[in-house]
């Protein structure tokens, strides 16, 4: 059963429309991301969902029943702010037991709950303090504790982890997709960091100026990104700039722009309005070899960059730049002749004007 | 750097003249008046400084009756003025805009009005004939008149109309310092308005509200206009004695006597609150997100 179910969703400040006609649904126990630059109406999205941002069009149900007119008080849904907005006279545990209160559970039982959330989140010995004695990823775990504990149907998380600092922001990411799987709630989660969406997300929801932009499992999307926005957003990618010569399979003959070098892409050969086509090419996927080989481009070694886990090399081929992932092995240094070449099943052609 | 430093000194300067004006117009005069306290004003001979005035205003029973008067006028004024200006700045704050800009427009213009004008205006309106009365009496809540007018009620009245608006406007600030996302949270949670605005945003506040209350205390027990017009010559607070003694008894010593005990009483209070409510302990000391 879909869980949640947006149809039609316009919102509008003043007289300028944020979100145009947006669908969506969402299934029981899925976390969904919600993915897109600032302006990309992803924000706004999420308060119409939990009822702090009401629609000028379109329909929102949450379990089955429509709540396009129901106060945030009457949705039973749990959110996590980006400011987390801990209730700063309150402990640990009355936070926790906030929403247990307004929903007259009483002692034991609500105390008992409380305890079991915190516990859950392994932060039951800090109870008694209050929000201020506690570091950032604390914090981060009683504003999911107060939001968890009532079993919201619906879990709204907006950039929650913004203020953490990298490493913790990865820890955390992991906790909060373990306590998603164990708790099973529908998660919706916004963000502007297309790592993150990538590696908590069900499905990724790419927004673009207040309209869903593309959507897919995270890899779906970034090795078939359905344009040049998505492939762009989704990570890394070099773009080359290409004419297509003529459909074939799945994809399409295309000659780099001002060569006369064919390859094949996958992807649509036929992009609407006339746009200009690229093929993408993910760092990983580029082969960078000082050896000949077959159908090669032959490029230059412009710069390397060093980043621990992995090398970059940006390589001039013709008057294009693409960047490379440097091969577990190689050691390709600056000024050196290459000959740059790719997987046809991964180069992807995509249209669109620059964002 | 050094256009910091300059524009330290150019203020240090500029600050000279007005402390200089105000030493020699205001706190020396207000010294000399206060000092004329400690000298027994029945004697003739100038025996030196004594309490004398102050064991025989303490003494009579007028004078503890008119504290009382002034204090319990003042108390309850700040506490109603708080409560009322608390729920009209918050929807300044939090209302849309067109209510905000009504609430202020409202609010100034009172302010503009004299205190004359407007403690003139609660005459008619709380007169024995006037339209109040005529309510109840068309309402048939009353048989007669009831009398509204001339007593501690009226002064209060009178007294909270003048504060409101002051208080509403040093209100908002402290309202603004609480994030709106703190009561979406709220809600989100199933809380009503209501009671997010008792258990949230008043825990958070009261205490950055204590002294503008303190400033309605202490405002109200040295207003002088209000209680005189609308008290009828039978509220009689420490400002009405003090101008009675002052400037009908041409009795200076106890016009002085008195003015310092309200001072030393209203300041007593002022720090007994200041310390058991530790105000200063701002929202972001108290560990707000």
């Amino acid at each position: 059963m879909s869980e949640l179910v947006i149809e039609g969703l316009e919102i509008e400040y003043g007289r300028n429309v944020v979100v145009h006609g947006l669908d969506l649904r969402v299934e029981s126990g899925e976390f969904v991301s919600l993915l897109g630059p600032s302006g990309s109406g992803k924000t706004s999205v999420l308060r119409a969902i939990g009822g702090y941002q009401a629609p000028s069009e379109g329909s929102i149900a949450i379990a089955g029943r429509d709540v396009t007119d129901v106060p945030p008080q009457g949705r039973d849904v749990g959110m996590v702010f980006q400011s987390l907005v801990l209730f700063p006279h309150m402990s640990v545990l009355r936070n926790v037991e906030f929403g247990l209160r307004t929903r007259k559970v009483r002692q034991p039982e609500r105390r008992r709950r409380a305890m079991e959330t915190l516990e859950m989140m392994q932060i039951a010995h800090l109870s008694e303090r209050l929000p201020f004695q506690l570091s950032g990823g604390q914090q981060q775990r009683v504003a999911l504790a107060r939001a968890l504990v009532v079993r919201p149907s619906l879990l709204l998380m907006d950039e929650p982890l913004g203020a953490l600092d990298a490493r913790l922001r990865l820890q955390m990411q992991v906790e909060i997709r373990a306590l998603q799987h164990a708790t099973g709630v529908t998660t919706i989660f916004v963000t502007h960091d297309q790592q993150e969406a990538m590696a908590m997300s069900d499905r990724v929801v790419v927004m673009r100026d207040g309209r869903i932009a593309d959507q897919g499992g995270p890899e779906g999307l970034y090795r078939e990104p359905r344009d040049r926005f998505t492939a762009e957003f989704m990570g890394l990618t070099s773009l080359l700039p290409v004419d297509v010569v003529r459909p074939a399979g799945d994809g399409a003959r295309v000659r780099l722009a001002g060569t006369a070098h064919e390859f094949d892409a996958t992807g649509s050969a036929d992009p609407a309005g006339g746009e200009p086509t690229f093929v993408s090419l993910r760092p990983e996927d580029i082969h960078c070899t000082t050896q000949p080989v077959d159908g090669a481009l032959t490029g230059k070694v412009m710069a390397r960059t060093f980043r621990g886990v992995n090398t970059f090399v940006q390589v001039r081929v013709g008057d294009q730049t693409v960047l490379a992932l440097q091969h577990r092995g190689q050691s390709l240094s600056e000024g050196a002749e290459v000959f740059v070449s790719w997987d046809a099943a991964r180069a992807r052609l995509v249209a669109g004007d620059a964002p | 750097m050094r256009g910091a430093m300059t524009s330290r000194r150019v203020l240090r300067i500029g600050v000279l003249p007005l402390a200089l004006f105000y030493v020699f117009f205001f706190l020396l005069p207000a010294l000399q008046f206060l000092r004329s306290s400690l000298y027994d004003s029945s004697e003739s001979t100038d025996d030196g400084a004594s309490l004398t005035n102050y064991r025989r205003a303490l003494g009579s029973e007028s004078v503890l009756d008119s504290l009382a008067t002034t204090l319990g006028i003042a108390l309850v004024t700040a506490v109603v003025s708080l409560l009322l200006a608390y729920l009209i700045a918050y929807h300044v704050v939090r209302g849309p805009a067109w209510l905000s800009r009504l609430i202020m427009v409202a609010a100034l213009s009172s302010l503009f009005a004299s205190a004359i004008a407007r403690a003139l205006g609660w005459r008619v309106l709380l007169a024995d004939s006037g339209p109040l009365n005529d309510l109840l009496l068309a309402l048939g809540v009353v048989d007669e008149p009831v009398r509204l007018i001339n007593n501690t009620i009226a002064v209060t009245v009178g007294m909270v109309h003048v504060q409101v608006p002051i208080i509403m406007l040093a209100l908002i600030p402290v309202i603004e310092a609480v994030p709106r996302e703190m009561e979406r949270a709220a809600y989100g949670l199933g809380e009503s308005r209501w009671r997010t605005f008792l258990r949230v945003h008043l825990p958070l506040t009261w205490m950055n509200a204590v002294p503008i209350g303190l400033i309605a205390v202490m405002a109200t027990a040295a207003y002088f206009t209000t209680p005189a017009l609308l008290g009828g010559g039978r509220v009689l607070v420490l400002p009405i004695l003090i101008q009675q003694a002052a400037q009908v008894l041409f009795d200076y010593a106890t016009a002085a006597t008195l003015a310092a005990i309200l001072s030393i009483v209203i300041v007593a209070i002022a720090c007994v609150v200041l310390v058991f409510t530790r105000w200063r302990r701002t929202i972001r000391e108290r560990g707000h997100a």
